[in-house]
């Protein structure tokens, strides 16, 4: 609200008569409005009974009885005695009544007769109590014109509730230009506050702080001062300030508690990791104001963040209940029951939040990326079977005993193999640790042929676990059994970690990116004591020649090493080549559940000889390698 | 400071206005161009001899434009739809059909939420998605609207059915959302029928300042591609006062004129009743409907101001008071400006 303007009803004098009243008004038709003047028919001639009334109706308002007032200057125009002057005591007389719809008509017509800054004073306070702010800015902006012909209190005024008024409209430059003309005119704590709050929104930290600091506190009033204490506050946080920031709203929030206070201290020690208080504090604020979805979503977050995550998914879940458009919580709610290990509630409010694409207002890209990235949680998540076939031919006579099927091959010396792998429900997947059963069937070609070499049959069943959240590192155990002669019975313990830039697909709008992969692989055979180890890296740039089809050249190199090894075990080579990779099956949930890539590569390496510590042999050659992943 | 007289003058101009039009008596007094049409399930079930006697009555007045409000309102489809729930008697085509006879023309009204006034006044993100979904049903309307309004000469244009006024749109995310769903609509509903021209309404709570509204659509109508913008008046739902609405009316103006587009002004027929319980109007006196017109006249491009709305309350078919305001219409609009 505006606060009163600060001045005595009406031009006349108290006890001054009404010859004196006349000659007020003449001097301020004459010398003050000589246009108005000018265009103005003399006031018409009005009986004394008039007269009469019209005094009294002026005593009246010196006795600030408006009623009374209000009914003389009634009668006095009823009587013949109708000018500009009364008509803008009787818009006074009606607005101290707070009869504002009747005040308008009144100051109106006294503004069309003689537009006196004063009606127009009126007549914005009329609007504004009418909830017609709008229209209070312009009689406003029209005093403005004409102020000099005002008191300085009224200047004061008019400038403080145009500033208001500007505030409100967001409009904060006028705002702080309005309230630095008033400050001009007296000094007032009330407006100076309200600078230094139009100075921060405008960005001009230094000397909202100097507005502010220059107020003294115990001129404002107990909620005027807690709200110093919040710009202080804001200042501080922007600033960095944080501890001071949290020590002036809690100032603030003694003085006069409020929701917006304990809010904003939640937030404020939030940002200084200190969880319990933040919480304390977002809770308070929750409590207070239950409706303020705003403040629940900050609970929430504090809930998250403090390692709460059923509270948070409990506070998230009645926020979405209530206004559907709330879109980031449905992926934070997917994100948070698959923390809980609540893998089918997480795929439900990640499938939510897919659904939720048409309906996100951000940029094209954006959503197709986020996309991405929620099928690929789901399909993580929903997964319960994923296989893989790879067959990898080599030209050169001497060749390694291994091909490039990453993971399915690794320390088992294979060219190529299948394996199927098995996520069960419930522990499969829990809180980005992964749980898998699988089999396997892996066979070597002979030299520069696609014969299968039947002595290199090996099959294998085994489980592996993925113990880290962040890191991509499993660990097996696998029960080997040699189908050729050549192949082996044993249990094999491994590590596999491999780590990629970014995912397969990059992002939905680039048409190439970065491609670089690590892959490595320690086993142990447990009855034959054997150390293996295998790793492989591969930089290139991969292309998205189109929608589906991914062409990436690339450099490799790769070298196994196996205690007690054979003549091709262990090696280190190295080429270039492409891969091109075709992806398919997708679905709305997984995106492409399914690839088929042709790797063709060239290499050259040596063979290891530990004995002798050289090398027994090089080779190079052609490596054509078909992954089949769905 | 300058820069306010102006509206010094136009605030003078409100007041002295708002006592009378008498200064117009020497011309031929302004009609009305035409109405909005707000459809409701109880056109479900008029007759086709029904819309006719309606037309009738609007040819009396001399009537060239329709506005359709709207032909979708949340559920209920006011034509033969596959995807929303259809009225018994569709009205669109025969309104359509008798425009065409009458030469008449049509915009069509898309998609109407009627939850929209309660889930605009959120937080800017949420009011963004939940403008993304207004657009894809507005669309969606559109795309099936096509076929009908392609077998019609009167159709031409669109009705953004979203109503814009002075206080939700402050904050400058909320501003951003409108404006890009303005943009987006403009664009897509522009695809399906790139003759047809887009309008779209709103209104002055005088909430902001004239200069301010006036500032606020020149930004809107130069970021979407609107050709018409359709300025309520408020005056029969109390939101604005003749001895003020000119202040408005000329920011529009300026607005339309600075932006390069048209300014049709709505003229509110009614007066709504102060009742708590919901929205009740009766029609309005015909002297101020006579100064709205007045007024609206001024400002609105070469076609006229169109009314709010003529079918509800200014027909022989809602009673002595409508009837009583049409009457005088005709007495002073149609009879004392011969054709």
């Amino acid at each position: 609200m505006t606060p009163p303007l600060g001045r005595a009803p009406g031009p006349i004098r108290p006890r001054l008569g009404f010859f004196v009243w006349a000659l007020g008004l003449a001097v301020q038709l004459v010398c003050v409005s000589p246009a108005v003047v000018q265009a103005q028919r003399p006031p018409p001639p009005a009986t004394e009974r008039a007269e009469i009334l019209e005094r009294l109706g002026v005593a009246s308002l010196q006795r600030r009885d408006y009623e009374q007032a209000a009914r003389y200057f009634r009668a006095a125009i009823a009587a013949g005695r109708d000018h500009w002057q009364i008509r803008q005591n009787l818009g006074f007389a009606l607005l101290s009544l707070d009869r504002c719809e009747e005040a308008v008509g009144e100051l109106e017509l006294s503004a069309r007769q003689s537009p006196a800054p004063r009606s127009f004073v009126y007549l914005a306070r009329c609007y504004e109590r009418l909830k017609k702010p709008g229209v209070a800015i312009h009689w406003l902006q029209l005093a403005l014109l004409r102020l000099q012909e005002l008191g300085p209190t009224e200047q004061k005024d008019v400038l403080g509730s145009l500033g208001y008024l500007y505030s409100a409209e967001g409009q904060h430059a006028a705002a702080a230009e309005a309230w630095e003309r008033a400050l001009a005119l007296g000094d007032d704590p009330e407006i100076a506050l309200r600078l230094g709050r139009a100075q921060r929104l405008l960005g001009d930290a230094r000397r909202a702080r100097q507005t502010l600091m220059a107020i003294e506190p115990d001129r404002l009033s107990r909620a005027s001062r807690a709200v110093r204490l919040d710009e202080l506050a804001e200042l501080d946080r922007a600033e960095g300030r944080l501890t001071d920031s949290i020590a002036a709203l809690e100032e603030a929030n003694a003085l006069e508690p409020s929701a917006q206070r304990h809010h904003a201290l939640g937030l404020a020690f939030g940002d200084l990791k200190r969880r319990p208080e933040a919480v304390d504090h977002l809770e308070r604020a929750h409590a207070l104001a239950p409706d303020d979805l705003g403040y629940a979503v900050a609970l929430g977050y504090a809930y998250k963040d403090a390692g709460r995550l059923a509270d948070a998914a409990r506070v998230f879940e009645g926020v979405v209940a209530r206004d559907p458009d709330r879109l980031p919580l449905y992926q934070e709610l997917g994100y948070i029951y698959a923390a809980l290990s609540d893998t089918s509630r997480a795929v439900e409010w990640f499938k939510k939040a897919i659904d939720n694409a048409p309906r996100d207002p951000r940029p094209e890209s954006d959503i197709a990326e986020e996309r991405a990235r929620l099928q690929q949680e789901v399909a993580r998540l929903a997964k319960r079977f994923e296989a893989t076939a790879y067959l990898t031919y080599r030209s050169s006579q001497r060749q390694p005993s291994t091909g490039s099927g990453g993971a399915v091959g690794g320390t088992l010396p294979s060219q190529s193999g299948v394996e199927v792998a098995y996520q069960p429900p419930v522990i499969g997947f829990r809180d980005e640790r992964i749980f898998q059963v699988f089999a396997r069937l892996l066979w070597n070609f002979r030299p520069e042929s696609l014969d299968v070499d039947d002595h290199s049959l090996q099959a294998g069943v085994g489980l592996r676990y993925k113990p880290l959240r962040t890191q991509n590192l499993f660990v097996s155990a696998e029960r080997l059994f040699a189908i050729g002669r050549d192949a082996s019975d044993d249990w094999l313990l491994r590590a596999l970690y491999s780590w990629e830039h970014h995912p397969l697909l990059g992002k939905p709008d680039w048409s190439h990116w970065n491609y670089t992969t690590v892959f490595a692989d320690v086993g142990y055979f447990v009855e034959r004591s054997l150390w293996v180890l295998y790793g492989e890296a591969r930089q290139g740039v991969t292309f998205r020649i189109a929608n589906q089809v991914l062409l990436t050249p690339h450099v490799v190199v790769d070298a196994r090493y196996q205690d007690a090894r054979g003549p091709t075990d262990s090696f280190v080579e190295g080429g270039g080549g492409v891969s091109l990779r075709y992806l398919f099956g997708e679905s709305r949930y997984e995106g492409y559940r399914g690839s088929v890539e042709l790797l063709i590569q060239y290499k050259a390496g040596d063979f290891f000889n530990r004995q002798r510590g050289a090398s027994d042999g090089s080779f190079h050659g052609l490596v054509l390698t078909g992954v089949l992943r769905f | 400071m300058p820069a306010l007289w102006p509206w010094l003058w136009i605030g003078f101009a409100a007041v002295a206005l708002s006592g009378g039009a008498a200064s117009l008596a020497q011309t031929p007094p302004p009609r009305l161009h035409g109405t909005f049409i707000q459809l409701s399930q109880a056109h479900g079930a008029w007759s086709e001899e029904s819309w006719r006697r309606l037309f009738g009555y609007l040819a009396q007045l001399r009537s060239r434009e329709i506005v359709v409000q709207w032909t979708a309102y949340d559920d209920t489809a006011f034509y033969p739809s596959t995807r929303l729930s259809p009225v018994a008697q569709p009205p669109l085509e025969t309104i359509l059909t008798l425009a065409d006879e009458l030469d008449m023309t049509v915009r069509v009204g898309l998609a109407h939420d009627s939850a929209f006034w309660s889930r605009i006044n959120r937080d800017p993100a949420t009011v963004a998605v939940y403008l993304r979904d207004l657009q894809a049903r507005s669309e969606s309307v559109a795309r099936e609207l096509v076929p009908l309004i392609q077998r019609h000469r009167s159709f031409r244009g669109w009705y953004i059915t979203e109503e814009i006024e002075d206080a939700t749109w402050k904050d400058e995310r909320a501003r951003a959302a409108l404006f890009d769903y303005l943009r987006r609509l403009t664009l897509s509903v522009r695809a399906l029928a790139p003759g047809a021209s887009v309008a779209v309404s709103g209104f002055s709570n005088a909430e902001t300042a004239p200069a301010t509204f006036g500032a606020f659509w020149t930004s809107l109508l130069r970021a979407a591609s609107i050709d018409v913008f359709m300025f309520q008046d408020g005056v029969g739902a109390g939101k604005q006062r003749l001895s003020f609405l000119p202040l408005y009316l000329a920011a529009a103006h300026e607005a339309a004129q600075t932006a390069g587009r048209e300014l049709q002004v709505i003229v509110e027929v009614f007066q709504q009743l102060n009742d708590p319980s919901g929205f009740k109007a009766v029609p309005a006196p015909f002297d101020r409907v006579a100064r709205q017109i007045d007024l609206a006249a001024m400002y609105s491009s070469t076609r006229g101001p169109v009314a709010f709305s003529i079918p509800d309350y200014m027909t022989p078919l809602r009673g002595v008071e409508a009837e009583r305001l049409f009457q005088a219409y005709v007495r002073s609009r149609v009879t004392a400006k011969p054709d």
